[in-house]
């Protein structure tokens, strides 16, 4: 198997290196790869500044983006400083690159935390949702911990492509854990179902007395002050009163405009 | 045996008349009537004759005045349990350990009781009762439902002491208001003081070692106004239990019940909750000033069934008189894997086709919860199963405890039964503060997938605490002791060990939070197949439950239990 995926790597970049002469590429920005789709505009970008690829690598995978532009703008983008969160990086850089308002996804090898993140907007989001790009982000990771970012990156819009175009992607955790929680929670289930029916009904005082004759009488009662007593014992003075509280400002490193949402899902490495 | 005077077979009591009916030519007789006061051994050989109304007349009256009466005693080789009967027909089984013997009979005297309730339901109206019941129990096994058992219902007289309490005179109640005024309080001391004429009639408890304290408490109350004198012949076609407890048993509980609910009703004139006396202060009142116990013996209708499974045998009764079921209701292993895979397959379709994502953390926070929820079943269920096997419950069965067998039960229960005095007044006897930590934790962790864990831990905390303090303050007059039962912890470490090892490895991994989804994944199901396992322990301990060890009572003479 690994040197299937070998031969396949090192053919899809001989393959890539081809198609790329044939079709050309746009830079716009120095170390920026561009490519627009002439149909409708949308662009792939590779905004490699941690430089996790080689050039070969990046030509290779520009390939592999470039049927993703059919459904929307497409990036790849890799950092070594990030000061947010990788989500937070991978939207404002998807953004900045193809606008706030069109189908976009980005995949982002965030090195300062060490996590990948899949990140999507407009139309792609409706199919690249957080759930999707957490279960891409999860079957890939590994490849990212081996220091693999091509086979990593490649993978991650190979099910990208896959899920815009209508196919399924491997889960298959998420289909045993599923399973394995429905089994262990009926199990549960049907437990309380037996404890409730099978638990002998404990009688209550009342119900016991309830057949009982019961005769009872007391006299008006007659009270006696018997004695009084006083003891000091000071007020608190502890309280403060109702004070007030600023409450601080959370950010959850989502977007603010309104019209249109985004996300993503992503996974450590 | 009573011959029926039309066609001189036997006769017997029918519930659903409430007269003794002849099976044969159906000659229906009040059981009241003066031919049924002869015993059953003078009965035989008496011919149908014009003078034999005159000649039962006579010896009936003798009859009545007699202390004892004649009857046959069955004892079970197996289990020395005891019943008898006004029958001559050879038992062949034995009630309680469902043992089929022909059972040992010998010819004795029986002390007569003061009263006795005769059968109203009759044993149709009593397997349809238990049928309805056992149509809710989905998992129980089919044996339960089987013709065959079920026609081993039968009717047993159970023996029952009676217990009549009685006070009157003074009571004087302390009570003490307080006010604060500025930095002082003021406490007022009042003495409230009135006169009481108390006398509560009929509280019962069985008197049978045989017979289970939890199943005669389960289908209590017997109404007394359908007691009657009693006559051997509401025995005809039925079974009683023979007494062997001491009426002195249950003579305090009896004084305490009585008390505790004339104080309630007597705090309910103003002047005491003004002046701040409580029903606990009055009931200690009136335990001071002293109340009389009397106990009659009376005899009450119990339809019952016993199932007997290896060595343990589970029981089902049903009350003659209202036809209140209670019973034991094992699991069929079977049909329970039935109903795990019928809730499953739509659960686990239901998650896999829905948006929800069970990412690793959140699984392993899934199994946590689960485990966490099965410690707890396998503790309680553990402690229970304890009190089970022990017999904790049963007073009337411990009381019969002879020698080494008491020696025993000291030993076990040492360490294990620990009683705390109560300090929250709490009816229930939760004590609260635990209960709450735990429904904390539980919503914490659950809490924990959308972020808000220790705040939602905390509302339910204080939400659990406030729900205590309003139980414990609806519950605060009546003052009882908390009995808090451990198992031993043999006892416990098999079913709570892999719940344990998952809570602690989950949390070491939520801790550590490695970026490796195997780990997650691996703890998860590791964690799941220990707690699936765990959850089928319980299910085979529920069965341990719902039944006890073969008993082995003290009733025949020379018993072979006393060392």
């Amino acid at each position: 198997m690994k040197i299937k995926g070998q031969v396949l790597r090192a053919a899809s970049l001989i393959f890539s290196a081809i198609v790329f002469s044939l079709l050309g590429r746009d830079a716009f920005a120095s170390d920026n790869i561009r490519y627009t789709n002439p149909d409708n505009s949308f662009i792939a970008v590779i905004e490699d500044n941690a430089d996790l690829l080689t050039e070969y690598e990046e030509d290779a995978l520009l390939q592999v983006m470039i049927p993703l532009t059919e459904y929307g703008s497409i990036g790849f983008i890799s950092t070594d400083s990030n000061s947010t969160s990788a989500r937070y990086y991978a939207e404002e850089r998807s953004h900045a690159n193809f606008g706030r308002m069109f189908s976009q996804s980005v995949f982002l090898v965030d090195m300062d935390n060490r996590e990948i993140f899949v990140y999507s907007d407009g139309a792609n989001y409706k199919v690249i949702t957080d759930k999707k790009g957490t279960i891409i982000t999860d079957n890939i990771y590994t490849y990212a911990s081996e220091k693999d970012y091509y086979t990593c990156a490649y993978k991650a819009y190979e099910q990208m492509y896959a899920l815009l175009e209508g196919r399924k992607i491997m889960e298959p955790m998420r289909i045993i854990s599923a399973v394995l929680i429905s089994v262990l929670t009926a199990m549960l289930i049907c437990f309380i179902i037996v404890n409730s029916y099978a638990k002998l009904k404990t009688v209550s005082m009342a119900d016991l007395l309830g057949s009982v004759d019961r005769k009872l009488t007391s006299t008006q009662p007659k009270v006696t002050l018997t004695k009084e007593t006083k003891t000091y014992s000071p007020q608190s003075s502890g309280s403060s009163g109702g004070g007030h509280s600023s409450g601080g400002h959370h950010s959850s490193g989502g977007h603010s405009g309104g019209g249109h949402s985004g996300g993503g899902g992503g996974h450590r490495f | 045996m009573y011959a029926c005077p039309n066609c001189g077979a036997n006769i017997k009591f029918d519930p659903a008349t409430q007269r003794m009916k002849c099976e044969y030519c159906g000659t229906e007789i009040l059981p009241t009537d003066h031919m049924f006061n002869r015993s059953a051994e003078e009965e035989k050989g008496v011919n149908l004759d014009a003078d034999f109304s005159k000649e039962a007349e006579s010896e009936g009256k003798e009859a009545d005045e007699r202390e004892e009466y004649e009857v046959t005693y069955y004892t079970c080789p197996q289990c020395g349990g005891e019943l008898i009967t006004e029958d001559t027909t050879a038992a062949t089984f034995c009630s309680y350990c469902g043992s089929s013997n022909i059972l040992e009979m010998r010819v004795g005297k029986e002390k007569k009781p003061d009263y006795i309730i005769p059968f109203k339901i009759t044993k149709d109206d009593c397997v349809r009762e238990y049928k309805k019941t056992l149509g809710k129990a989905i998992f129980a096994p089919n044996s339960l439902r089987n013709d065959d058992t079920i026609d081993r219902f039968r009717g047993i007289y159970m023996p029952y002491w009676v217990y009549d309490v009685k006070a009157e005179g003074t009571i004087n109640s302390q009570g003490k208001v307080q006010k604060r005024r500025g930095d002082y309080i003021y406490t007022s001391h009042y003495a409230v003081e009135s006169d009481v004429d108390i006398d509560y009639n009929g509280l019962s408890y069985d008197a049978s070692s045989s017979f289970e304290d939890r199943l005669s408490e389960a289908i209590a109350p017997f109404d007394l106004k359908d007691s009657t004198e009693f006559r051997s012949s509401y025995l005809s076609g039925f079974y009683a239990d023979t007494s062997d407890v001491d009426n002195s048993l249950y003579g305090n509980d009896a004084k305490k019940m009585v008390l505790s609910d004339a104080a309630k009703n007597i705090v309910v004139s103003p002047e005491y909750s003004k002046h701040g006396v409580t029903a606990a202060d009055v009931a200690d009142s009136l335990e001071k000033k002293g109340a009389k116990t009397t106990a009659k013996f009376g005899m009450f209708p119990v339809w019952f069934l016993s199932n007997k499974n290896g060595d343990r045998v589970s029981y089902a009764v049903v009350n003659g008189q209202t036809g209140k079921v209670a019973m034991d209701i094992p699991i069929d292993i079977l049909k329970y894997f039935l109903g795990v895979l019928i809730i499953s397959v739509p659960l686990a379709t239901l998650l896999i086709l829905s948006n929800i994502l069970i990412g690793p953390r959140v699984l392993i926070m899934l199994t946590m919860v689960i485990s966490l929820i099965v410690l707890i079943l396998a503790n309680k269920q553990a402690n229970n199963l304890f009190a089970r096997e022990i017999l904790f419950d049963d007073k009337g069965y411990n009381s019969k405890r002879t020698g080494k067998q008491v020696e025993e039960y000291r030993k076990l229960i040492n360490g294990n039964v620990i009683v705390k005095k109560a300090k929250i007044k709490s009816a229930s006897g939760n004590s609260g503060f635990g209960t709450a930590i735990g429904y904390a934790a539980i919503a914490a962790v659950i809490g924990n997938f959308f972020g808000i864990g220790i705040i939602v831990g905390l509302v339910v905390f204080i939400v659990a605490l406030i729900i205590n303090g309003v139980n414990s303050s609806a519950g605060k007059n009546v003052p009882k002791d908390r009995i808090i039962i451990k198992a031993p912890t043999s006892m416990k470490i098999s079913v709570t060990i892999f719940p344990i090892i998952t809570l602690v490895v989950g949390g070491l991994i939520l801790l550590v939070n490695p970026f490796q989804d195997p780990i997650y994944y691996g703890a998860a199901i590791l964690g799941m197949v220990m707690t699936g396992y765990t959850v089928a322990r319980l299910v085979g301990r529920h069965n341990q439950l719902s039944g006890r060890k073969l008993p082995q009572f003290n009733k025949r003479g020379g018993d072979e239990n006393e060392d």
